[in-house]
């Protein structure tokens, strides 16, 4: 694996490090004199590769050691914190990123994206340093490198379960400088570069833009909706904007400081930005982040230079954001400041102030500043447009097609801009030539409105007559008694009467600015935005403890803290008695107490369990240290049942080898059910193979297991088998309502309450429901029915030559064992219930075990030739009993009747042992009545 | 070599779950019980004599403190109820009455026949133990003292003090009839116990770091730090001195109990009988019949309560 990497970056690398400098610059000769290994950046990165490559999946803690070693040496070399100096250039690292970013960065990232789990990088909901190191690198190339990656992996589907993880990844990095760092690279850097460069890089930005405003719908979408606070839209938007406020404060005070960047500037990208946060982050017009913005935009505007970002940056925004910026910026009282005489110079802001929003859009009318505030606008920008503005708008106003056609609501809005732009263009000298237009327009237009035949309109036509006639008149002397008047006051209906007030208030209307209420610095809208953005955390480790109020401050570090891989260390002196202040204060040295041995005092560390089968394989195995193996017996069954279906299964044999044999090394409490559960999880989970394991296990010679390592094979067998064969399926327990709780609650409920709920549940008694299927129930697949062939065939076949299977043994444990064995194959026998193989289980046990050993002399062992005579009889089917065992049956019921005899040679003399016949020939004889039945 | 470390005389083990604090039950001659109040709100009476559990009585949730006088017992829980019980007979105790301090860890202290409670506000209230009405409160001057963790009972030339620690780490001496600040000292952070020797006028303080603060009250009640003693593990939740002078103790986090020799700060033995942190330590005012010696009693996490005999 090779990745050119400019020859500039070697020297930079030694820069960093004398060593690597000597070696750098001419590695032939470093080598032949200096042996030393020498780590740079392309030895790091292509180690980090070789080693993620090499592991296919982290299986021990020993992996991830490994990979937070390499990645160590790997994160060294990347660009630290971004400082001023980098952004202007004095500080320029000689190291080409573009390129190391574009062949190598990506693969180190995709690599170890794929080795994410649950407990890496993660452990314990704190990301390992330099991991997150590796991801969060505040420069541009990486960031929308890195952003790119994980986002192009949050949609892998093999990855699904880990999405979890790469958000939380990808919320650290949205943190981070990496998003200012993009920003400032493309506001300042552009003009260094050539035209194909330019274009390729704006292409790569609307990408990042496209990511950045996607993001949280693309996450919430993957995690189904159980997103953290930051990605909820409304927070997040303030993420987003808080990065551009960050950007145009920054640029601001670098001009500031420095005139030749002004030239420099290139705001396209950040007007992108803007765009479509406008659009994306902003339903009903009514974001508050937005609106905080604008907050900023106007404390900014007392500025010059800031007024001329601005400015810059509105124009270029595209034509549907143009619209929602209009809007947002009318609507605020002492917006208008914020929009430049200039504006109706640019084609889209013209025809979204002068055309879209007048007329052809609606907005909530009630509001009459943003009206107020267009007119004014445009008023103050040239009265030549606001006369055409009226002129277009009285048109559609006399328009009877389009009265007709549009709602009230629509032709009150329009209504509203005449009036107040009459009011505007009056206060200043108008052509008569222009007067007489307007006023044949209105004069055509009132009859228009007069015809219609709802009330509304009838006194929109009025009111606004009589308001445009005497505006109109109000300067010429001729006619300036001349009023139009119509009887307004017969209007009966309350909602005519509110809407002549409403509109003859217009013609007074004054915005009124309170400077004073609600004034806020920039610092405390951008703390709200801050706060919004949910980029502080009140329980982070970068919070200020003071005990008293129980309250964290802040410090407002964007910064994290390191957060992994600190280790307290304690203060130890060897000195064990500091003396502080020394006067009247002796210590008696003499004492007659004597000391006892003090060397247990030993540190406490406390160990976490082990996460990988690999570790928990090793724990089980240690016999040094009590914590270690505590921990790893107790976690033993849960990692199992979570880790051991996606490995193989020589994996779990391993730790079944040991679990079997185990021996408590040191006290564990429950020691033996956990290694039960233990095994009883691993052979659950590839019966097959561990079940012929244990059986091969079970009949190994004498000598090899102790008795009860043999029974608790067989209660391993016995317990799996009864797992595998339940079709039952576990019910989800919800966790009860403790009583109490409940009686209080109780209590609580009102005497309707109660009466309501009697009566509720006397409805639902006496409601007849025609449904079909009341009850339905619901079982899983018989496991055990695919598997029982392994489980039952090796522990019989060990049968023969098995050293306890002798009619007469010599040791009392061999029978003990053979009664164990018995119940086990029937227990098998009982799982295997409804299975296809049962009949074939039935005849091997009647053959094999059934016909061999019923005469045993001991009686436990008789009686269990009987109950697995039993468990034949009721778990294989009855037509396949008459079928297929007529004879056996039939040959049983006699050896039965024999055993019930009374004779004492032929009868059974125990009497458990007689009662339990009993049952078995009932049984037995109900079989085979059934048949008499049938053929009588 | 030195001697290896002595094992418990016994240890106290059963169904009691975290246990909070403990309180031996003396007559004049012998100790004979001992009270045990634990996180599940149950009140454990142990015999002694048998070392086995005399009662149990459902008294609460989460018990923090627990005292007992010749005819009531005291229970203090963590949500800051208070309340006092009649003994009935050995065995049973009736409800009386109830009171509401400041919730929290502090465990209350009785002080002739009043107990000194914490209350919100880092104020502390002395209430009368029969009636549980209240009597005085201790108002701090300072703010941002944080919640009170630790009181001790002081007798300095036959008057009576209560010093108070506080979460921030200040130490306050009370003048007890006059509720008056009388010195104030800033130890380490979260203070968790204090104990203090009248005789010699030292004291010492336990935290949450490593280290045991030893102070003293000068004649003019001014209190000055004298003395830091390191200890392996950080966490201290208890440390008392021995009414003999001889020794003290301090039962850490780490579930270790430390006896130091008091004249010489020397640590002595290191106990590692407790597997979870040690809670509480008392010791017995009597002797107890069966070990024939007053005995330390220790109350751990874990559920188990040791019992010791040493350096007597």
């Amino acid at each position: 694996m090779s990745f050119p990497v400019s020859e500039k970056q070697n020297e930079s690398i030694g820069g960093q490090n004398t060593n690597e400098a000597e070696s750098s610059k001419n590695p032939a000769e470093a080598n032949e004199t200096n042996k030393q290994y020498v780590i740079t950046l392309d030895s790091s990165t292509i180690d980090v590769i070789n080693l993620l490559t090499r592991i296919q999946k982290i299986n021990t803690q020993t992996d991830i050691e490994h990979i937070l070693f390499q990645l160590q040496h790997l994160v060294e070399f990347y660009p630290g914190p971004l400082t001023v100096q980098k952004v202007v250039g004095y500080d320029e690292g000689l190291i080409d990123w573009e390129l190391y970013v574009d062949r190598a960065y990506g693969q180190v990232l995709d690599l170890i994206i794929s080795k994410f789990d649950h407990s890496f990088p993660f452990n314990n909901g704190k990301i390992h340093n330099s991991v997150r190191r590796l991801f969060v690198v505040e420069n541009n190339w990486f960031f929308c490198e890195a952003l790119t990656v994980l986002v192009r992996n949050l949609k892998n589907k093999e990855l699904e379960d880990l999405s979890g993880i790469i958000v939380q990844v990808i919320e650290m990095l949205i943190k981070s400088d990496g998003l200012f760092s993009v920003l400032i690279y493309m506001t300042l850097q552009q003009k260094t570069l050539n035209d194909i460069q330019r274009e390729d890089m704006n292409s790569r930005w609307e990408n990042i833009v496209q990511i950045l405003i996607s993001l949280p719908n693309r996450i919430a979408n993957i995690l189904q909706g159980d997103v953290s606070n930051m990605f909820k839209m409304k927070n997040y938007c303030n993420v987003l904007i808080l990065n551009i406020v960050k950007i145009i404060e920054f640029i601001c005070d670098l001009c500031k400081k420095c005139d030749k960047f002004k030239n420099e500037l290139t705001l396209q990208p950040i007007s992108l930005l803007l765009s479509k946060i406008l659009l994306n982050y902003n339903e009903h017009l009514n974001s508050e982040c937005i609106k905080n913005f604008l907050e900023i935009a106007i404390v900014w505007h007392n500025n010059k230079l800031y007024a001329d970002i601005w400015i810059t940056l509105l124009e270029n925004l595209n034509r549907p954001a143009i619209e929602v910026m209009a809007i947002m910026i009318l609507q605020n009282p002492k917006g208008v400041n914020l929009l430049h005489q200039n504006f109706l110079n640019s084609h889209n802001w013209k025809y979204t102030l002068c055309t879209k929003i007048p007329l052809l859009s609606y907005y909530d009318h009630d509001n009459i500043t943003p009206i107020y505030n267009l007119v004014a606008f445009i008023n103050k920008s040239s009265e030549s447009e606001l006369y055409s503005l009226l002129l277009n708008l009285i048109t559609t106003w006399s328009d009877k097609s389009a009265i007709n056609h549009t709602s009230i609501e629509q032709h009150l809005y329009l209504t509203k801009y005449v009036i107040l732009i009459i009011k505007f263009l009056l206060s200043t000298e108008l052509l008569q030539v222009n007067r007489k237009k307007i006023q044949e327009r209105i004069y055509s237009g009132i009859p228009v409105h007069l015809e219609s035949p709802i009330e509304e309109i009838r006194v929109i036509g009025m009111v606004t007559g009589e308001i445009i006639v005497e505006f109109l008149n109000k300067d010429l002397k001729e006619q300036k008694d001349i009023k139009l008047k119509f009887d307004l006051e017969n209007l009966t209906t309350e909602r005519c009467q509110k809407l002549v007030r409403n509109l003859q208030g217009i013609k007074d209307f004054k915005l009124e600015i309170n400077d004073n209420a609600n004034k806020k610095t920039v610092e405390e809208i951008i703390s709200v935005l801050i706060e919004n953005g949910c980029l502080v955390h009140k329980d982070k480790v970068d919070m200020e403890y003071i005990p008293p109020e129980r309250k964290f401050r802040n410090r407002m570090q964007t910064k994290q803290q390191l957060e992994n891989e600190i280790v307290n260390e304690s203060i130890k002196t060897t000195n064990l008695i500091n003396i502080i202040d020394s006067t009247n204060f002796e210590l008696d040295s003499d004492d007659d107490l004597e000391p006892y041995d003090t060397s247990n005092d030993d540190k406490v560390t406390s160990k976490s369990p082990p996460a990988y089968l690999r570790d928990l394989r090793d724990g089980l195995l240690e016999t040094k240290d009590t914590e270690i193996f505590t921990l790893s017996l107790e976690n033993c069954e849960k990692l199992i049942v979570s880790q051991l279906p996606d490995d193989d299964a020589s994996m779990g044999l391993e730790i079944l080898e040991i679990l079997i044999s185990l021996t408590p090394t040191f006290y564990v409490e429950n020691f033996d059910s956990l290694v039960f559960q233990s095994c009883v999880a691993i052979t659950s989970i590839y019966p097959a193979v561990y079940a012929e394991y244990l059986c091969k296990q079970f009949h190994m010679d004498r000598g090899t297991y102790s008795i009860s390592h043999r029974l608790f094979m067989l209660d391993v067998l016995q317990e799996s088998a009864k797992i595998l064969s339940n079709i039952k399926p576990v019910q989800q327990s919800k966790p009860k309502p403790d009583n109490k709780s409940e009686k209080q609650l109780k209590a609580k409920k009102s005497n309707i309450e109660i009466a309501e709920e009697i009566i509720r549940k006397r409805l639902e008694n006496k409601t007849r429901y025609f449904v079909r299927h009341k009850h339905f129930v619901y079982e899983k697949v018989n496991k055990f029915a695919d598997v029982a062939p392994s489980f039952f065939y090796p522990l019989l076949h060990g049968f023969g030559k098995s050293h306890f299977m002798i009619l007469s043994p010599k040791f009392d444990s061999d029978n003990m064992l053979l009664i164990h064995y018995l119940n086990t194959l029937s227990i098998f026998m009982c799982s295997a219930q409804n299975c296809t193989i049962a009949p074939k289980m039935a005849k091997e046990l009647l053959l094999n075990v059934v016909w061999t050993q019923r005469h045993h002399r001991e009686v436990k062992v008789r009686m269990a030739i009987l109950n697995m005579i039993a468990c034949i009889v009721i778990n294989v089917p009855k037509t396949v009993l008459l079928s297929e065992f007529i004879d056996e049956l039939i040959e049983i019921r006699l050896w039965l009747a024999d055993l019930l005899s009374a004779n004492v040679q032929r009868g059974e003399p125990n009497l458990d042992c007689r009662t339990l016949a009993q049952h078995v020939l009932c049984l037995v004889e109900s079989v085979l009545k059934v048949d008499n039945d049938n053929f009588n | 070599m030195a001697l290896l470390p002595p094992d418990p005389l016994f240890c106290l083990k059963g169904d009691m779950g975290y246990v909070h604090n403990v309180c031996f039950i003396s007559n004049e001659l012998y100790t004979s019980h001992l009270l045990a109040a634990t996180e599940g709100g149950f009140v454990y009476l142990w015999d002694l004599q048998t070392n086995r559990v005399k009662s149990k009585q459902e008294m609460g949730n989460s018990i923090q403190a627990i005292h007992c006088t010749n005819e009531n017992v005291i229970t203090q829980e963590k949500s800051g109820i208070v309340k006092l019980w009649n003994i009935q007979n050995e065995t049973n105790y009736e409800f009386s009455k109830e009171y509401q301090c400041g919730g929290g860890y502090c465990r209350s202290i009785v002080v002739n026949d009043t107990v000194i409670l914490p209350q919100s506000n880092s104020r502390l209230e002395v209430i009368e133990l029969k009636t549980l009405s209240l009597l005085r409160t201790f108002k701090p001057s300072q703010e941002n003292l944080g919640y009170v963790m630790s009181l001790q009972k002081v007798e300095l030339d036959n008057k009576t003090f209560i010093l108070a620690g506080y979460e921030a780490g200040d130490v306050i001496l009370w003048d007890f009839l006059e509720a008056n600040e009388c010195s104030h000292l800033k130890l380490r952070e979260c203070i968790t116990s204090l104990t203090f020797d009248s005789v010699s006028k030292r004291g010492i303080c336990g935290n949450s770091s490593n280290t045991l603060q030893v102070f003293t009250i000068e004649k003019d009640l001014n209190m000055k730090l004298k003395c830091e003693i390191s200890i392996t593990n950080e966490g201290c939740n208890i440390v008392k001195i021995r009414s003999d002078r001889k020794i003290f103790v301090s039962g850490g986090w780490d579930g270790r109990l430390r006896l130091f020799s008091w004249k010489s700060l020397r640590l002595l033995v290191v106990l590692k009988e407790h597997r979870k942190s040690v809670t509480d330590v008392q010791f017995s005012p009597n002797i107890v019949p069966v070990w024939n010696s007053t005995i330390m009693a220790a109350a751990g996490a874990d559920g188990a309560i040791s019992l010791w005999n040493l350096y007597n």
